[in-house]
């Protein structure tokens, strides 16, 4: 059994609850989101609640548990999701102005899973501008608030995981934003393999790296959901499909023998103390278990956070043109010409660092730049695939930090160093890997820091795997001093 | 004018006509109410991802086949950006860097001349939406129907010297793509739009002139129009000293002029890249074979046979395989009637005239392939007069009759047995004298005008010779 | 319009952003920025530029460069008109609507 954090009954718990009829699901609703109510004026994880209609499906999933009708393990949980995921009728921001009063008309593949497993949807989680960012600072509604500490930023759905007003969301990750909230807030995170979660419905910041994945306070939890929400989709012609997670098979995970690669870019890099002290507290536990590791060298590492900033920027570049004020969502209200039309409303309904994102996407894939910037970026991203995958011959999992540094302050941030913050990160979007965040420490002002566990295409029950028995010999516990 | 040449290159677009767009699940078809086949997906709205259409690659293929082209094994599919209300996402999928048909060709006939058209690239792209302008609100409307229904693009090397080339080229192309079944081709929907690009040089140079480009072009005529009013542009551009800048332009067929293209056309930078939410196209050999299998008869192999097994005249031979719609209504009229010349000849004469009146394409026609066999099948068995038979095909091009149906309701199967003839003659002997006594006296010619009155009688339904032959013999009983 | 030789034709200029680049990129990506924000964008660009800089640093002489990540195999969709006319729902989200279309500043090529 995870003891990642105690305070929160896992997912897996509370569906079973459901199931065995101890508790009903109404019930536990109404109290999450009087919960959520309750929290919100400090935390500020929420955009939208969905109180009504989660009201609704509580009811009808109720129902279904009693008719026996096939339901999942998770049957009545309720979730959050990424304000990045479309979900039908009810308000979908993306954590932009452009995107305020914005009602789709479809949801998200991954949300459809969700909601068809009896999932309850409660509300939109707190997001960067179109994910431009990993800790909300980017956010239209303002940032949330780090669960330790209110004068620290954290990303939405995993502090609200994390202050355990939900067990489980949905995040996206796409350098690292769903890895680097679940380190930044002591819980559980999962970034499949690139193609796994069908990206349909999830609005796009750099299409080739964008993914879905679970964040929970329980690494088991996540698999749940990833089970769920998993699988090739007809609708997105880069999804792949991934076998299930088998949790009954966990628990025999071992440790000894599992062989552990560390790039040595990662040692030499300017790393938090705090955070460099944890991830060798965790490598020792590790090797105490009998794992293996050793450092190799991966060529195009230094270079990756340059890759990422050139690709992401150009996608997005791209990806986000189509906010212009004509199909929906804001137009700029004093508008007369078609000109007018979309410069106000792009450069009103932006933020500043959505429009820097946006103009040096532009610059890179300008016709003069295309070659100088965007292609030697994918021959970067070429080199770092190639790296991994012949790492992956000699290693089963690769490990690192997971940020560089603690949860950041409220203060005004700069682009340049967002992109730093994702140093550990960016390498697994670019190549594609699956890669789990699992709390490895936290320090004595409650600031916690991640350990991230990179695996090889497909490879997501391995990790989870590997995950699961480092959180079970008490990898997620240390705090500075090595108390438990 | 002498002195100068004019060099063109042309980019055909071609709609290809699948039942749904390229990317999803909305209905491709033409002519329906503003913004009715259209889906998040190519409303450009945030989330949705594009599927590609299985039909648009084997379209492509078959028409990169019979253009003699090479098909890539590898294509793929990038970003062109542009910011204009009728691109949803404010970016075109199209293939710049790896199209999938590259160095084929095309033979035409101009001048007399057999001419080899080299064939630089053809490609696939999505279709842009329409703009309507609403003056009375002083505002533009946008209907999607449109965006992200399949083209192809077809690009010409400049091969061009004369606005007949040009021509003969986008009538081949036109029947060829038809016979494909891969588009229909019909300049006045814009399912097939060409962009000219035209340079002048004095003759002899080597060196290719300022280019410019103009779009969408609408009709054959104009095309010719467009090209001898912009040659003459740059001539006396080039006379007078004047600097021509490369640029699009938009051909004016009213005023006879040509003009330069605002803002969406002449933003030079369209920052391509490759589309990250689609896998290349990987095209295996024994896919191409088994399209090249499949290919149709094209236009010249067809012409040949006819000649050789119908005997067919030559022209009439290369004015049928034209269009792959005359193609259809002969092959089928000839295969019922059993006799491909008479088929022809009624296609050459009777089909062709009623197109011309009614200012119709052959893609334009609607009645069924069946019926212009049926009715000649009805003449040889002598069940309707020739006058009949152009008559109910009249009515068959009109509006899509049966023919049988439509003779027997009328009335107008011919008559033919004596029984009901003769009274009839009686009554018209008795009637002309004038004319009677005539032939009597020698004036064979009137009997023309007895044979007239005798068909008039029998509302044009007298079989010719009975009525003949019956006239002969009452006229021949008063000689007395 | 496609044409190969409509591209690279303007020399490369040194990787900072000026006044004038900044002009350029505000026209590519439909953003007008105030004068102070001009100055600001252009100190924070040159800077993420000054940076990316380094994939020069790296040798990448003959390596092909990589689109997708993970290979799957080829999707189609089958040439089939599934979808509704939807027109009301999918004009419920825009900003003007008219006579079944979006509306937009009259706009003239
Ligand atoms: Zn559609």
């Amino acid at each position: 059994m995870s003891i990642s954090r105690q305070n929160v009954e896992t997912a897996r718990k509370t569906g079973q609850e459901f199931r065995s009829g101890a508790v009903p699901i109404s019930e536990h609703i109404e109290k999450t989101i009087s919960g959520i109510q309750k929290e919100e004026p400090r935390n500020h994880c929420f955009v939208t609640l969905f109180e009504e209609q989660a009201h609704k499906a509580a009811i009808r999933v109720a129902q279904k548990l009693r008719s026996k009708e096939d339901c999942s393990l998770l049957a009545g949980v309720p979730v959050g999701v990424d304000d990045t995921m479309m979900t039908r009728g009810r308000r979908t921001t993306c954590g932009s102005g452009t995107l305020e009063h914005f009602i789709p008309t479809f949801s998200a593949t991954a949300v459809q899973k969700l909601e068809d497993a009896g999932m309850i949807i409660v509300g939109k989680l707190n997001t960067d501008e179109f994910s431009m960012g990993s800790l909300t600072q980017t956010s239209f509604f303002g940032p949330t608030s780090h669960p330790a500490d209110e004068t620290r930023v954290a990303g939405a759905a995993a502090a609200a995981v994390a202050s355990g007003v939900i067990s489980c969301a949905l995040a996206s990750d796409t350098g690292g934003a769903l890895r680097q909230a679940s380190a930044g807030c002591g819980v559980c995170g999962i970034r499949p393999t690139y193609g796994a979660v069908s990206r349909l419905g999830l609005a796009a910041f750099a299409s080739s790296m964008d993914q879905i994945g679970p964040i929970a306070s329980d690494i088991r939890d996540c698999a749940e959901i990833l089970n769920i929400i998993s699988g090739k989709d007809p609708c997105d012609s880069t999804s792949v499909e991934i076998d299930k997670i088998d949790l009954s098979r966990i628990d025999s995970f071992s440790l000894s023998g599992l062989r552990i690669g560390i790039p040595s870019v990662f040692f030499e890099s300017d790393t938090d103390p705090f955070v460099k002290a944890s991830f060798h507290e965790a490598l020792d536990a590790l090797r105490s278990e009998g794992a293996v590791t050793e450092t190799f060298s991966l060529k195009g590492l230094d270079q990756a956070v340059a890759a990422y900033a050139v690709i992401s920027c150009a996608e997005a570049s791209a990806n986000l043109s189509r906010i212009d004020g004509i199909k929906y969502g804001f137009r700029a209200p004093e508008a007369k010409t078609l000109s007018e039309v979309y410069e106000r409303t792009r450069s009103v309904g932006f933020g500043s660092d959505a429009q820097k994102r946006i103009m040096l996407g532009n610059y890179f894939l300008s016709a003069e730049r295309y070659e100088e910037y965007y292609l030697r970026a994918l021959r970067v991203k070429a080199l770092i695939a190639k790296g991994f995958a012949s790492a992956f011959r000699r290693y089963d999992v690769i490990l690192s930090p997971v940020s560089p540094s603690l949860a950041p302050k409220k203060e005004p941030y700069d682009t340049l160093s967002m992109f730093e913050e994702d140093f550990f990160t960016v390498p697994a979007s670019l190549a594609g890997l699956p890669a789990a965040s699992v709390p490895c420490g936290k320090n004595p002002d409650g600031l916690s820091v991640g350990l991230q566990m990179i695996g090889p295409h497909f490879s997501e029950a391995k990790i989870v795997g590997a995950a699961d028995a480092f959180l079970r010999i008490g990898g997620g516990q240390k705090t500075q001093g090595g108390q438990k | 004018m002498a002195n100068f040449e004019t060099v063109m290159g042309i980019e055909v677009h071609v709609e290809l006509s699948t039942k749904s767009k390229i990317f999803c699940g909305c209905s491709a078809r033409f002519g329906d109410e503003a913004n009715a086949h259209v889906c998040e997906g190519c409303a450009g709205m945030p989330g949705t991802l594009p599927t590609l259409n299985r039909r648009v690659v084997e379209y492509a293929v078959r028409a990169g086949l019979a253009l003699n082209c090479e098909i890539s094994r590898f294509s793929r599919f990038d970003r062109k950006s542009y910011f204009y209300p009728d691109l949803p996402a404010s970016y075109q999928v199209t293939q710049l860097y790896h199209p999938i048909c590259k160095n084929g060709h095309l033979d035409i006939v101009a001048d007399g001349k057999t001419k080899r058209i080299g064939i630089n690239r053809i490609h696939i792209e999505e279709d842009a939406g329409k703009l309507v302008h609403d003056d009375w609100d002083d505002c533009s409307l946008v209907d999607y129907n449109r965006c992200s229904v399949p083209l192809i693009e077809i690009v010409s090397e400049p091969d061009f010297r004369s606005a007949d080339e040009v021509v003969a080229y986008l009538e081949k192309l036109k029947a060829t793509l038809q016979y494909l079944g891969v588009s229909d081709c019909k300049m006045q929907e814009g399912s097939m739009r060409a962009d000219i690009n035209l340079s002048v040089r004095p003759v002899g140079s080597e060196k290719f002139g300022v280019r410019t480009e103009m779009k969408n072009m609408a009709s054959l005529k104009s095309i010719a129009r467009a090209i001898a009013g912009e040659t003459r542009r740059h001539i006396d551009a080039i006379e007078s000293g004047e600097t021509l800048i490369q640029e699009t332009r938009r051909w004016d067929d009213n005023k006879g002029f040509s003009f330069a293209m605002r803002n969406k056309e002449n933003a030079k930078d369209y920052k391509y890249f490759p589309d990250p939410n689609l896998m290349p196209v990987i095209v295996e050999e024994e896919y191409i074979r088994e399209i090249r299998a499949s290919l149709p008869e094209l236009p010249e192999e067809k012409k040949a046979r006819y000649i050789r097994e119908f005997g067919l005249p030559e022209y009439d031979a290369d004015i049928l395989t034209g269009s792959r719609y005359l193609v259809a209504v002969f092959e089928r009229a000839a295969d019922i009637c059993k006799n491909p010349k008479e088929a022809s000849n009624w296609v050459m004469t009777e089909l062709l005239k009623l197109l011309n009146d009614a200012q119709m394409q052959p893609e334009d026609m609607k009645f069924s392939p069946d019926s212009l066999g049926t009715i000649l099948n009805m003449l040889t068995e002598g069940k309707i007069n020739r006058a009949v038979a152009k008559k109910t095909f009249a009515e068959v091009f009109e509006s899509d009759v049966d023919p049988v149906d439509y003779v027997r309701k009328n009335g107008l199967m011919q008559v033919s047995d004596t029984g009901s003839i003769e009274p009839v003659i009686r009554e018209v002997l008795d009637a002309n004298r004038k004319a009677v006594s005539e032939y009597l006296a020698g004036n064979e010619k009137s009997i023309q005008f007895l044979i007239g009155q005798s068909m008039k009688a029998l509302r044009g339904k007298g079989d010719p010779q009975v009525v003949r032959d019956l006239l002969i013999k009452g006229l021949d009983e008063r000689k007395g | 319009m496609i044409r190969m030789t409509d591209i690279h034709e303007a020399p490369p200029e040194p990787a900072s952003i000026g006044a004038e680049q900044i002009e350029y990129l505000e026209q590519l990506a439909r953003i007008r920025l105030s004068g102070e924000e001009k100055e600001r964008t252009a100190r924070d660009l040159s800077k993420i530029l000054d940076y990316i800089e380094m994939l020069g640093e790296l040798d990448t002489e003959g390596v092909d460069p990589l689109s997708h990540p993970v290979t799957t195999e080829p999707v189609f969709r089958e040439d089939k008109a599934v979808n509704d006319d939807r027109r009301d729902a999918m004009l419920r989200n825009a900003p003007e609507h008219k006579d079944g279309c979006f509306k937009v500043p009259k706009t003239v090529e």
